[in-house]
């Protein structure tokens, strides 16, 4: 059975406005999905018709086998979810809005104190004092502590520093490695390409390229630097793109094959080469 | 096993609207509880005033529908107690229906909420259930200081019945007016407390409306129910007309079905 699956998903929103049109993918345990795109392109509404806030106008969207809106129950049993945007119940404490979290999932307390030392998260303060950060922080421990089967998590490191967003991705791939499958949505690419295993490129609504992060890997761009003692009258070599050239500096991406660039570059005369894997931020921005 | 689960996720729930609620909660009985231990600690003023005023003055006035008869401690309470039971009450309990509904979707606390193994009516009949038994709370909190102070000023002139009717009426009106709160709230989900005020007050004043002019329009008494308050009398204290309470029983429960129903299919974008 898959974890999370999604046919032809459609939502229209009441002003007319396109929040999804045909989505489809599925997710399956032990999977890390990265679901990318600009702001505004539909990560949140799929995610939000995930956790049964909206309902499809057509399609499917199922976690675990059941409906998301229909059967939303059972569909929510195993998930843990973090929002994009927070809020709590600002008078509560940290451990009582776990705790209450908890009982609404019919959970044991038994993770909160690891997860909250593990983010470094003061369990007696109030929630309505917490950073950005830290209540960042404070919904991650709510999705975990439940001990999901299936996480969904809508920008889940905005407001993460450095340290805690290694942390989040350690424990991810903890909860990988256990046969969670999780769906990650962000609009942070290197974060995409850090942990997860197949990634969706949502556009305007339309998902438009899923593909293996190591096929995305493979197919990167090279940029290519390198300065020569003799200026060249030009350069004959397919797959080049976005040619500079000032004086003997020579500055171009490359997508072509690899060899044929070995030997370009071998029967030229160099003083300087670079080599380096073009950001994936500009491999992920050819869709935008 | 899912029983129990869900039993302790409906009891969660409950729990944690009465802590949001407790600060607000305790202000509002705090100050409906003075307000009527102060109307009740004035009777014997009043009714020592009463008693210095001219016959014929007390004729105009009561011709002019302004009656002073209290003819003792339960008529006082069933006259004057009304308003603080009745409007204040009301206007609680609207506001702390209106509350366990709207805090969620104003501070997007739904996100967090309604995304777990609950259904949307499970949470909307806990939060109900949550608003009724403050109802209770509130009314039995009212007659116990209502007894006390009325001990303590008259304990020959307190009548039990009258006192338990008007005990009665009140929970069955805030029952009305907190269904029809819940509803409009469940259909609307944001805002302010626009509407929780506004229910009551305009309710309460069509019922003074009606009151006064009840011989020339009588079917006003029947747009409202806080009419039934108005024919609460120390000797026949189960004689009032019922049927607006019925008719607005009837709207309250409709309305609240219809507003849970549309609350399951909509979206929370």
């Amino acid at each position: 059975m898959l974890a999370i699956e999604v046919a032809n998903a459609k939502k229209t929103y009441l002003n007319k406005i396109v929040g999804i049109e045909n989505v489809s993918f599925n997710i399956k345990y032990g999977e890390i999905f990265g679901y990318i795109g600009p702001n505004g392109a539909g990560k949140s509404t799929t995610i939000r018709a995930l956790m049964g806030c909206l309902k499809l106008d057509s399609g499917l969207m199922n976690i675990e086998g059941h409906d998301c809106f229909t059967d939303g129950v059972n569909a929510r049993e195993n998930v843990g979810y973090v929002p994009s945007e927070l809020s709590f119940y600002n008078s509560m404490t940290v451990r009582k809005y776990i705790e209450f979290i908890m009982d609404l999932k019919g959970r044991g307390y038994e993770k909160i104190d690891e997860l909250c030392t593990y983010f470094e998260l003061n369990a007696n303060r109030k929630t309505g004092e917490l950073s950005l950060g830290n209540k960042k922080k404070l919904a991650i421990v709510c999705a975990l502590a439940c001990s999901p089967k299936v996480l969904i998590m809508d920008e889940a490191t905005t407001g993460l520093d450095p340290i805690m967003q290694q942390k989040f991705f350690d424990i991810l791939q903890k909860e990988k490695k256990k046969g969670t499958a999780v769906l990650l949505s962000s609009h942070n690419l290197n974060e995409i390409q850090r942990c997860c295993d197949r990634v969706g490129i949502i556009k305007n609504g339309n998902l438009v390229a899923i593909k293996e992060i190591g096929e995305f890997k493979a197919k990167l761009m090279k940029h290519v630097v390198f300065e020569t003692k003799y200026s060249l009258p030009d350069i004959y070599l397919d797959g080049i793109e976005n040619l500079k050239v000032d004086g003997n500096r020579y500055e171009f991406n490359y997508h072509g094959d690899m060899k044929a660039l070995n030997d370009f570059v071998a029967g030229l005369d160099i003083v300087n080469l670079s080599i380096v894997d073009v950001d994936l931020n500009e491999e992920f921005m050819r869709w935008y | 096993m899912v029983k129990a689960k869900k039993r302790r996720a409906t009891f969660a729930l409950y729990k944690t609207e009465f802590r949001l609620q407790r600060k607000s909660s305790i202000w509002w009985l705090g100050v409906l509880g003075v307000l009527m231990i102060i109307t009740l600690l004035m009777y014997p003023l009043v009714d020592m005033m009463m008693g210095v005023i001219p016959e014929d003055v007390l004729e105009q006035m009561e011709q002019a529908g302004m009656s002073f008869e209290f003819g003792g401690v339960t008529s006082y309470l069933l006259m004057q107690g009304v308003q603080t039971l009745a409007l204040g009450g009301s206007l609680f309990l609207c506001c702390f229906s209106a509350n366990t509904i709207m805090r969620d979707f104003k501070g997007k606390q739904s996100e967090l909420l309604y995304t777990n193994a609950l259904s949307r009516s499970d949470i909307v009949l806990t939060k109900y259930s949550s608003c009724l038994t403050m109802t209770a709370v509130f009314n039995v909190f009212m007659l116990i200081i209502e007894l006390v102070c009325m001990c303590i000023i008259d304990i020959d002139g307190v009548q039990i019945v009258p006192i338990l009717a008007l005990f009665l009426y009140s929970i069955v009106l805030n029952l009305i007016l907190v269904n029809i709160t819940l509803a409009l709230y469940l259909l609307k989900r944001k805002g302010g407390y626009g509407i929780a005020i506004a229910v009551p007050l305009v309710l309460y004043f069509l019922g003074a409306i009606a009151y006064a002019v009840s011989m020339q329009v009588p079917f006003l008494s029947y747009l409202t129910p806080f009419t039934p308050f108005y024919d609460i009398t120390a000797d026949a204290p189960f004689d009032a007309n019922l049927y607006p309470f019925i008719i607005y029983a009837v709207i309250a429960v409709g309305l609240f079905i219809w507003g849970i129903n549309k609350f399951n299919k909509r979206d929370f974008a």
